[in-house]
């Protein structure tokens, strides 16, 4: 425990140096913005400045998306309350209830929920990944091979189901991702596969094309079909935003439950702030007192949903921090960035970056704070970004992209396969894919291969081996079970309960 | 579903199927090893006979989907700015091929300009000085506050003595 307390003091000590700082507050600042703007989720956001991050050291890069995400969570929250806009896919059980809270003049009200509930919720999801995340590494420093690759394979079935799209289209795009991820120098044998005599490939196609053009170039193509409805965009007072004793009072349990279910929901595989949002939204319904509100204004559907979509994100760190392994595809961009800059993912970065991981946590705490102190006062700010055209917004975007990923490696055939992957991007979102799986399989892709091919030689071959074993048969009766209850409620459709949907696009925002 | 959206069903369909069936048969000639010692060649194996298997079904389920469809249908007004697009497309494709040339700042403006103008089409004068603005900003942010090389020749050596 004194390690502990004796460990965060030391993080607090390097988060609080002025560049920390800097980039904790760019971050949420960014983060927020991306949060403001419909469409751009912090994955796009991440995946946009990951090239940038490079010219940062490690800890930077990573405090950096850290506020990115809690930053985009509080940012989401704003435009669903006072616009009905819902800034990104965990935001949008927020509209519900905060724009009828708007409408009844209670707009204010409900931002000031929202940011205390995030602060809130934060705080006990980084209390909750400190105790997880140092917890579940122990156990596994123990784990071999085919655990790695039961957790590997459990997690991306569990995405295939969580991420709502059709089952068979999941599995093209984890597949895509995985054929994508084995491009390059076997790391077994030193052969070449799938190069086809092109000597830049030779050391795998580059994450951060990849991601920067399925998520940045696809993003903006996307948006350009799509009509730009004029917004009129209101003030908010600063009288307005204190909510009443009764308000507050109403608000604290859903707040608290949120954060319990936000953090748990965040361990598990897929767009977690989403799904959080919903099952708080669910939850608070069914046990409140007065349902007949909900859909109508109630504050208890903005405190819990608020709450448990910033639980989630850190609850999402935990499985990247402790097992080296992204549950969520904006995870698999925090990694990307970790191996970006040389840093190797698994149980023992804990230990060996325990600098980066103490700062991570302290930094994510400030961050949190940052936004309360200035998200409510600057809310006015924040919303008028609404006022960009678009015709600035998206060349700028597009610019951020191409500049990012000449940066790396000064190389013009990275910026071929962003143009190629934004292509590509956008075609499949056209056609309904969604390609959050792809990036999340070419990121646990190689962990997967190379667990198996371990496995099979530390066992000779023997299948039963690799399977049979406690954390193994666990893993992999939770994947089956993923894919057999879905088929069976839709057998028995009475069996199947009444509960809004995931948004589609859900796993392509976080 | 109009039939334009049909037909970019199937096209995709088809493309992904194109896409395993290339990258099974580029597995097959890998070495698959042996139970006890797997080669580099067995997981792209699976992985590629998987991915036939499933862009197949696909792409049977694609063609099963999309019938012909009244005339009404096909000719729904479709919302979309296809230029611009293609155009965002081909200065992403255009830029690796221009910046080494043209240095950044010529290469950035030219390929912001083409987007301005392409989003926002009847100003170009505006255009034309938001795109310069845009590259200078760019120029500025990247190579002097966040350190990036970037390609440069005289116009980037002044921008960079002005700044300093």
């Amino acid at each position: 425990m004194l390690d502990i307390a004796q460990s965060l003091g030391a993080g607090f000590a390097t988060a609080l140096t002025p560049l920390y700082l800097y980039y904790a507050l760019l971050g949420t600042i960014l983060g927020t913005i991306t949060g403001v703007l419909p469409g751009l989720g912090p994955l796009g956001a991440m995946a946009i400045l990951l090239g940038f991050t490079l010219t940062m050291d490690p800890t930077g890069a990573m405090i950096l998306f850290a506020g990115i995400y809690y930053g985009a969570m509080y940012g989401g929250s704003t435009t669903s309350i006072l616009l009905n806009i819902p800034g990104e896919a965990a935001s949008v059980v927020t509209c519900i209830d905060g724009y009828k809270m708007t409408q009844k003049g209670r707009g204010g009200a409900a931002l000031t929920i929202a940011a205390v509930g995030s602060f809130i919720a934060g705080t006990i999801s980084i209390l909750g990944l400190i105790v997880v995340a140092l917890f579940l590494s122990d156990i596994a420093l123990r784990f071999g091979p085919p655990e790695f690759l039961a957790i590997g394979v459990a997690g991306l079935i569990l995405l295939m189901r969580l991420t709502g799209g059709p089952l068979l289209q999941s599995l093209i795009m984890i597949l895509v991702g995985m054929a994508l991820a084995t491009v390059g120098v076997d790391f077994l044998t030193g052969l070449e596969r799938f190069t086809y005599g092109i000597a830049e490939l030779g050391q795998g196609l580059e994450f951060l094309p990849v991601a920067m053009g399925v998520f940045g170039i696809a993003e903006v193509l996307t948006t350009v079909q799509d009509r730009q409805v004029p917004r009129k965009v209101g003030r908010v007072s600063m009288k307005e935003l204190l909510p009443t004793r009764t308000e507050w009072k109403r608000s604290v349990p859903p707040m608290l439950r949120g954060s319990g279910l936000g953090f748990l929901l965040g361990l598990v595989p897929g767009p977690s702030p989403v799904i959080a949002t919903f099952t708080s939204y669910i939850v608070e319904k069914k046990i409140s007192r007065r349902p007949e509100e909900f859909g109508h204004g109630a504050i208890e559907a903005v405190a819990g949903p608020e709450a448990a979509n910033n639980a989630a994100v850190g609850g999402a760190y935990v499985p990247l921090f402790a097992l080296g392994i992204p549950f969520t595809p904006a995870m698999a961009v925090v990694l990307g960035a970790l191996m970006l800059h040389g840093l190797t993912p698994g149980p023992n970065l804990i230990r060996a970056q325990a600098d980066l991981f103490w700062a991570v946590i302290a930094s994510m705490y400030i961050g949190n704070l940052m936004l309360l102190l200035l998200n409510l006062p600057l809310v006015n700010v924040f919303v008028s970004i609404l006022r960009i055209p678009r015709h600035i917004l998206l060349p700028t975007i597009v610019l951020i992209c191409l500049v990012g990923v000449y940066s790396v490696n000064a190389s013009p055939l990275d910026l071929l396969l962003l143009a190629i992957f934004g292509f590509v991007g956008y075609v499949l979102r056209e056609v309904g894919f969604q390609p959050a799986p792809l990036i999340l399989a070419m990121v646990i892709g190689p962990m997967i291969e190379t667990s198996l091919r371990q496995s099979l030689s530390i066992t000779g071959g023997n299948l039963a081996d690799i399977v049979f074993r406690p954390i193994c048969l666990t893993m992999y009766a939770i994947a089956s079970l993923a894919f057999v209850v879905p088929l069976a409620l839709r057998w028995f459709p009475r069996a199947r309960p009444a509960a809004p949907g995931v948004p589609d696009r859900a796993a392509d925002d976080v | 579903m109009t039939a334009t959206r049909d037909r970019l069903q199937v096209a995709a369909a088809v493309a992904l199927l194109a896409f395993a069936l290339v990258y099974f048969l580029s597995a097959l000639p890998l070495s698959m090893g042996t139970p006890g010692r797997p080669g580099p060649g067995l997981v792209p194996a699976v992985i590629g006979g998987l991915l036939v298997l499933c862009t197949s079904a696909h792409l049977v389920h694609t063609l099963r989907r999309s019938r012909p469809r009244p005339a009404a249908d096909t000719a729904a007004p479709a919302r979309r700015n296809r230029l611009a697009i293609v155009g965002i497309l081909a200065s992403t494709i255009v830029y690796p091929l221009i910046l080494e040339p043209l240095k950044f700042l010529l290469a950035t403006a030219a390929v912001a300009f083409v987007m301005l103008v392409l989003l926002s089409p009847g100003r170009p004068i505006f255009s034309l000085f938001l795109a310069l603005g845009m590259a200078v900003t760019f120029f500025v942010v990247f190579s002097r506050l966040l350190g990036v090389a970037l390609p440069g020749g005289a116009l980037e050596h002044l921008v960079f003595q002005i700044v300093r």
